[in-house]
């Protein structure tokens, strides 16, 4: 493979609520306290980049419903991840993906029906510094992405201009559904049978209150724990399910802390996080228990459909 | 010690508290796993009581892993020698602007802030472990005479460094971040840097010795 020059290639012209550089994450540094970060929606990174040949868990922005708005200070070809989004170029609404466009012109590109978060995808990946392995900004602790920051009006967007790849398209037509598999998880049986019940049973929905650490859920409080403040801190990892001394949920995210002291109740499976990434404020949660076995399998299914293992330093 | 599995996380569970012998195994365990580097092991994660697994399930059967762990634990000598962490003299600035919460900590003690501070500084603690934010040490046993509540309302923001009592719990925050432990000072060095490898210097296992300044 030749070897191209790195460029500038697009400038922002409007960032978006919270816009950042993510990739598959940063492994290996949980033990000293760091969080992995990384694409809440590992699958749609995955398919972004599919769109340009780009290995899966190449650098992209991650953005939350946007609109975001840049110009390409080069002849072009991005790709993105969900095919309900919303994407113009110059004003002129386009279903192209990839997409093509002229140095000088204006991409807007704002979440559809199908998804919240959404992927844009850079011939050969975006290019910032790699912070510990990683190119994923975590935003809490001003590092990795661009300067530790969410993207803002005016960054400059580093990338190969053009790259002639084996493209794995994959028609994106993303779905929310209603249930998330999870799995017990370690203080499930210190809840009250009835309130372990009711977690599985009831119908949550995103709060307002959630961002790239953990996604809030509201509905019915949890009732009959009795152990607060007796859990010792342990390690806690994305789609681990905490739930807080209001007996409310929150499913933990990329960015979650790596300890923890709320006691967990369940963990949803990581291709069924990516759907419960992928749900705006207020639309309904619910959790349908698996076994282990069905864990496994669905865990080997993911790492197929992903192209690379979600956990695994590359 | 108990091994517990959820989907792609392991916890092996030595005991439920904080305790130097505990934690020890712990930190034999992890030891053991890096040098052996079995290719199911994708991360291991420290903490007081337990060892965390991130796993892939895709090369090994649960069972088969936790064969192993058991192996592995059952080789463990029964009290392994605590590893003689290396000690750490941080030179830290107490009260004033760095510490807002010396004065409780010395009014709720019943004593003078001179006298709390030569109690914090006067011993040597275990950092037991890393985590909550990037840095973030968690050190003991503090001398109960100088325990302290967390704050019942968290800051917003923490400084880096600051030095905080939690319970019988003290440490210090690597990066700056909201937190509701009980700050009494600041480090005048920083102990986490990205651009170091590793990024911490104070590793689980080591020793820390305040020093006071200013």
């Amino acid at each position: 493979m030749t070897v191209l020059a790195v460029q500038p290639v697009a400038k922002v012209l409007e960032p978006g609520p919270f816009t950042t550089v993510q990739d598959s994450g940063r492994h290996g540094y949980r033990r000293f306290g760091v969080p992995a970060s990384g694409a809440l929606d590992l699958l749609s990174l995955s398919a972004a980049n599919g769109q340009l040949g780009n290995k899966p868990d190449s650098p992209a922005l991650e953005l939350f419903q946007g609109p975001v708005v840049i110009e390409a200070l080069a002849d072009l070809v991005v790709g993105h991840s969900d095919g309900s989004s919303l994407v113009s170029v110059d004003g002129g609404a386009t279903q192209a993906n990839p997409l093509r466009i002229k140095g000088g012109s204006v991409l807007r590109l704002e979440a559809g029906a199908g998804s919240a978060i959404l992927y844009l995808a850079f011939p050969g990946g975006i290019v910032v510094d790699s912070v510990m392995g990683s190119a994923s900004t975590y935003t809490r602790a001003s590092f990795g992405g661009v300067r530790g920051r969410i993207i803002q009006k005016g960054d400059i967007l580093y990338a190969q201009r053009d790259v002639e790849r084996n493209v794995s398209r994959r028609e994106m037509h993303l779905e929310l559904p209603r249930h998330h598999r999870v799995v017990r998880g370690p203080h499930a049986e210190l809840f009250p049978p009835e309130s372990l019940r009711s977690f599985f049973e009831a119908e949550y929905h995103v709060s307002f209150q959630s961002d790239r650490m953990g996604y809030r859920l509201e509905g019915p409080a949890l009732k009959g724990f009795h152990e607060w403040g007796r859990v010792l801190t342990f390690p806690v990892f994305p789609g681990m399910v905490q739930v807080t001394p209001d007996g409310l949920p929150i499913v933990l995210m990329a960015d979650c802390q790596t300890t923890g002291g709320y006691p967990v109740i369940a963990l949803v499976l990581p291709s069924d996080l990516c759907a419960l990434a992928r749900k705006p404020p207020s639309s309904p949660v619910a959790f349908k228990e698996v076994t282990e076995e069905e864990a496994r399998a669905a865990m080997v299914s993911f790492t197929e459909s992903i192209g690379f293992g979600p956990d695994v330093k590359h | 010690m108990r091994i517990r599995r959820f989907s792609n996380v392991i916890y092996v569970e030595f005991c439920d508290s904080i305790d130097p012998e505990c934690n020890a195994k712990v930190l034999h365990l992890d030891g053991a796993l890096a040098s052996r580097s079995p290719d199911w092991l994708l991360e291991a994660v420290p903490s007081y009581a337990s060892l965390a697994l991130l796993v892939d399930t895709g090369t090994r059967s649960a069972g088969a892993i936790a064969d192993e762990l058991t192996e592995i634990c059952s080789s463990m000598p029964r009290d392994p020698q605590r590893r003689k962490g290396k000690l750490h003299q941080l030179r830290v600035r107490y009260g004033d602007e760095y510490g807002p919460d010396l004065e409780f900590v010395a009014s709720n003690a019943g004593m003078t802030e001179e006298e709390a501070i030569a109690i914090h500084s006067g011993r040597e603690y275990l950092c037991y472990m890393l985590g909550f934010t990037p840095g973030f040490a968690y050190l003991g046993d503090l001398d109960e005479r100088i325990a302290a509540p967390r704050l019942e309302t968290p800051r917003l923001r923490v400084a880096a460094g600051s030095v905080g009592i939690a319970g019988r719990q003290t440490g210090f925050y690597g990066v700056e971040s909201p937190g509701g432990w009980r700050i009494i000072g600041r480090l005048e060095n920083s102990t986490f840097d990205v651009n170091r490898e590793p990024p911490s210097s104070i590793l689980p296992g080591d020793r820390v010795r305040f020093q006071r300044i200013g």
